[in-house]
């Protein structure tokens, strides 16, 4: 059952009627039902190590919460470590078991049994483990709440990962209906429809035909690729997250922010304080900052820095390309720290405003460059595939764009129109948004008849021009993948 | 408490306009097969519907063979006999079955006469034998109610690919559509209220098969296998037929796909149910109605306008026995003269001499293109030039040698444009909705080579041949009927084409 199906919608409406009708300290249980429901319905398979993962956390995190290892500090965090063995070992044996099997031991690979959404609930649980270690949050001592918290349905697949300290209470305090904020969720959600069915999912047919023949490929075939799927796969985990959103909100719950408009970001630093912004924070609160983050000194910084994101690369996936990927941000960022002084000393001498427009629209493609090269060794088969990809794109062809070879990719002409203008609106709706408009809040604010009217017109947009439905199989999100 | 209320007030109107919406996309998304298409599907169930209420007598189902042999019109020309050809493309028998249950909400027919074709093996990568397209066909223009249900939940239960949701929101099915929308897609409530032709679409051409042989029928006796779904269905019918008290006809019509095994197989069948069978390519069947395979079937498979009158004429003999009466009825009548119409269409792609075709364009549902390339002027006859201008033409006189000329005659006006170098005109007909664009620059032309050019809705229809280039449209139909070229520089009348 993917978020984009029309049976999650009826049982979205199906959890919205129950948990308005309940009494509001009971309304959590129909959230726990439908998480539950969702996720057996979704995944049959591996549904008990989710299962067994909830019990021995939960007892796990109660025994770390306990009074008789207080003052034995220890055990306490032998225990802790136990507890996060328990969670991370399934995951990375599952991430990374048969690439460490194949690759590296040269040793027959396992048919691992995979959960569904394990990656996000691994690091949500960690960081409840660990929160709770610090005491920076009370123990959740009803298992069903813990339940609830780890399997929330609109997360569990593709994320943001919360804070307990976030969403717990949200989760389990109940919320009396409130217009607002149901109709801002219904808008999120035609907005992810948006991103996923209008853009994400025709990028996708391009890029992944260069991708999946890249050796027929060369010059600007390769650049156009890196674009698209840039393009794609930003549009693809904002969909999810703004249907997550979309969804939270209409029982009255706010999910922290996933992204804020990480390709106008002027740096590879600022990037990742932009992109996918729960799993950097996460790795910022919980590797980067307990390996002393940049208060011992430049070297150590880089040294956490590198680890951090090499962390942030086998989370990813497994396999050279993804460490290469995680390296290669660290790099990024670490060639960007040591450059910076002599920059701005340079800017200072030609008497360039840092912060002028050009300036920025420069820094901005930079980045943007930096980060494309990054996506197509992310993208492609292995490293090695990735690493002659870009070496392909310096070869010239500008013809391809005037002798319509552009429109053999997957896309006739009237579907490349359709997917740049639907980029052109969400270029339009990010700046908007980057210069401080809360679009949501503003629409809601429009009289009815023009809310209905963009809200429809969005709809049959959608369903008239989106690519979805028979002969294609484009429905799962990427990061749902991961 | 008042302001949930009002909310839950504003989502209810909310979502009733929203479902009006989308049921309009959805239906501009559906494929649309009007009588302006080869096989109408569409124009044949909706066209159904406008049918009064217990006046059809015959029903006909089956695949495109019976599509293009059972003749409605000609049945009640020549019988008296109302009938409805459900027949459509690729259809198989559970497509048959559901259609004839959902025929019986509104008719009582007396007679249902099946096309046998797809009783075998025809598409053995589809579950269902035939093409999931043309299943949809069928199924997309039935009314909704249980039969529909039953239909969509029978073909997914058989057809894994299928889904049942594509049936309630075609857009998951159509969602490609949108790049070929065309003025049907806008206008189809306007092209659903025809039913002239009683579902039965005419072909024209001559196969010239010679090597068509009748079957005998005592060479074999072998039995072929029908696939087992369709067999199932077959029994469906036949149960059907017998508990409403309809006499059941099994049919083969002249096909070059047929066989004594095949036959043999029918024939068992229609002997243990007790149910009339007639193959048309049993040899003493297919002399006794005088049909000739080279000029009565449009191809291998199908029959053409003049074989269908053939085999409906001899289909009328045997339901006129079965006891089907005579009636005269205005849904029948009234659609007399579309049906000449149609044999005149079909009639007008095999003249060869240019009098009589030019005095057989001389009609006011048609739209007449012409555009000349090389010269038309030289060896222009007088007798011709009288034609032409029967047809409105003025303007022939100011052809020069070798020169440029193109006209269009419509319904409400005649252009004509001529020169020695390049002329064009542009413009519509049928109130704008069909688009032409006609261009012609004879050899005289120093700035450009000769040419002929007639674009009608973006298709380019010109021979583009020495002379004079004729495109007819026919307003009535919405298509482009023929095409030739009169070589004025010729010594015969002959048409080119």
């Amino acid at each position: 059952m993917s978020y984009i199906t029309i049976n999650f919608y009826f049982l979205i409406i199906a959890l919205v009627i129950l948990y308005y009708i309940l009494p509001l300290k009971n309304r959590w249980t129909a959230l726990l039902l439908g998480s539950a429901y969702f996720y057996f319905k979704a995944y049959k398979t591996g549904w008990w190590i989710l299962f067994g993962t909830i019990i021995v956390t939960y007892l796990l995190a109660i025994i770390i919460d306990s009074k008789p290892l207080e003052k034995r500090k220890k055990l306490k965090q032998i225990t802790l470590l136990i507890a996060i063995a328990v969670v991370a070992l399934p995951w990375f044996a599952v991430k990374n078991g048969n690439f460490i099997l194949s690759t590296l031991l040269h040793k027959n690979t396992i048919a691992w049994i995979a959960a569904m959404g394990m990656s996000f609930y691994t690091l949500q649980i960690i960081s409840y483990l660990v929160d709770v270690y610090k005491r920076k949050i009370e123990v959740q001592k009803n298992p069903f709440k813990y339940a609830l918290y780890v399997l929330y349905f609109p997360i569990i697949v593709q994320g943001p990962i919360p804070r307990y300290g976030d969403l717990g209470h949200q989760l389990f305090e109940g919320h009396r209906f409130n217009e607002t904020k149901f109709v801002q969720g219904f808008y999120r959600i035609i907005w992810g429809f948006f991103l996923k069915l209008m853009i994400a999912d025709k990028a996708g047919i391009v890029a992944a035909e260069i991708f999946d023949n890249y050796t027929k490929y060369v010059g600007l075939y390769i650049l156009l690729a890196g674009i698209l799927y840039s393009v794609e796969l930003y549009a693809d985990f904002m969909a999810c997250v703004s249907i997550s959103k979309g969804v939270s909100n209409l029982f009255g719950i706010d999910l922290t922010e996933n992204f804020n408009h990480p390709y106008f970001a002027i740096s590879i630093q600022d990037f990742w304080r932009r992109w996918h912004i729960s799993l950097s924070s996460w790795l910022r609160d919980y590797i980067y900052i307990p390996l002393g983050g940049s208060r011992k000194g430049k070297i150590r910084k880089y040294i956490n820095l590198g680890i951090t994101f090499l962390v942030s690369g086998v989370w990813h996936g497994a396999g050279y390309k993804f460490i290469f990927w995680g390296a290669l941000h660290a790099i990024y960022q670490i060639v960007g720290d040591i450059t910076a002084n002599p920059r701005n000393a340079l800017y200072k001498k030609m008497k360039i405003k840092t912060d002028g427009p050009v300036i920025l629209f420069i820094r901005r493609i930079e980045t943007f460059i930096m980060v494309m090269f990054a996506w197509i060794i992310f993208r492609a088969d292995h490293l090695k595939t990735g690493l002659k990809m870009i070496k392909n794109m310096f070869a010239f062809n500008p013809w391809i764009l005037f002798n319509d070879s552009l429109f053999t990719l997957g896309l006739i002409w009237k579907e490349w129109a359709v997917l740049l203008a639907s980029i052109a609106l969400l270029i339009f709706v990010s700046a908007k948004q980057e210069k401080g408009t809360a679009i949501t809040a503003s629409l809601v604010s429009k009289p009815l008849a023009v809310r209905w009217l963009i809200s429809m017109g969005a709809i049959i947009l959608i369903v008239i021009f989106g690519t979805y439905g028979s002969g294609f199989d484009a429905q799962a999100f990427i990061y749902g993948g991961f | 408490m008042k302001k949930n209320i009002l909310f839950f007030v504003k989502l209810i109107a909310y979502v009733l306009i929203l479902a009006c919406c989308l049921h309009f996309t959805n239906r501009v998304l559906t494929p649309k097969y009007y009588y302006d298409n080869e096989w109408p599907t569409t124009t044949t169930y909706t066209g159904f519907y406008e049918i009064e209420k217990n006046s059809v007598d015959v029903l006909f189902l089956g695949s495109s063979h019976g599509v293009a042999a059972f003749l409605p019109q000609e049945l009640y020309n020549v019988y008296g006999i109302r009938a409805y050809n459900l027949s459509c493309e690729q259809q198989n028998l559970l497509v048959s079955y559901y259609w004839l249950k959902e025929a019986l909400r509104y008719q009582k027919p007396k007679v249902v006469v099946l096309d046998c074709r797809m009783l075998f093996e025809y598409n053995k990568y589809e579950p269902l034998n035939t093409a999931e397209s043309c299943t949809r066909k069928a199924i997309d223009y039935m009314k909704w109610s249980s039969v529909k249900r039953e239909a969509i939940n029978s073909i997914c239960e058989n057809d894994k690919n299928q889904t049942a949701l594509s049936y309630y929101f075609p857009n998951i099915r159509f969602h490609t559509r949108w790049t070929s929308l065309n003025e049907n897609d806008f206008f189809y409530s306007e092209m659903e209220q025809s039913a002239e032709l009683k579902g039965y679409a005419p072909l024209y051409n001559y196969c010239g098969y010679e090597d068509y042989v009748p079957l005998d029928i005592t060479s074999s006796a072998d039995r072929a296998t029908m696939v087992p779904l369709m067999r199932e269905y077959l029994d469906k019918i036949t149960e059907l037929c017998s508990e409403e008290g309809i006499e059941l006809l099994l049919v083969k019509t002249p096909s070059t796909f047929e066989n004594v095994a095949n036959y043999n197989i029918i024939s068992d069948y229609a002997d243990i149910n007790g149910l009339a069978f007639i193959d048309f390519n049993q040899n003493e069947i297919y002399e006794k109605m005088e049909y000739d395979f080279c000029v009565d079937n449009n191809d291998g498979g199908h029959l053409n306008i003049w074989g269908a009158k053939k085999v409906t004429d001899y289909l009328g003999d045997v339901i006129k026995g079965i006891g089907v009466q005579s009636r005269e009825d205005k849904q029948w009548e009234l659609s007399r003269e579309y049906y000449e119409h149609i044999l005149q269409d079909c009639e007008l792609v095999h003249i060869t001499d240019c009098f009589e075709y030019l005095r057989a364009i001389e009609e006011d549902r048609y739209s007449i293109f012409i555009s000349v390339m090389d010269d038309a002027e030289s060896n222009l006859r007088d007798d011709i030039k009288d034609l032409l201008a029967n047809l409105g033409l003025q303007r022939l006189n100011e052809i020069t040698n070798r020169g440029s000329y193109c006209a269009v005659i419509s319904e409400d006006f005649v252009d004509e444009m001529a020169g020695t170098e390049l002329v064009r005109l542009a413009g519509s007909v049928r109130n704008g909705r069909v688009l032409y664009t006609i261009t012609s620059t004879g050899s005289a032309s120093e700035k450009g080579a000769t040419a002929s050019s007639i674009i009608i809705s973006g298709v380019e229809n010109s021979k583009n041949r020495r002379g004079m280039n004729i495109v007819v449209y026919s307003n009535e139909t919405h298509k482009v009927i023929d095409s030739v070229c009169i070589d004025t520089c010729a010594e015969d009348t002959q048409l080119n084409r």
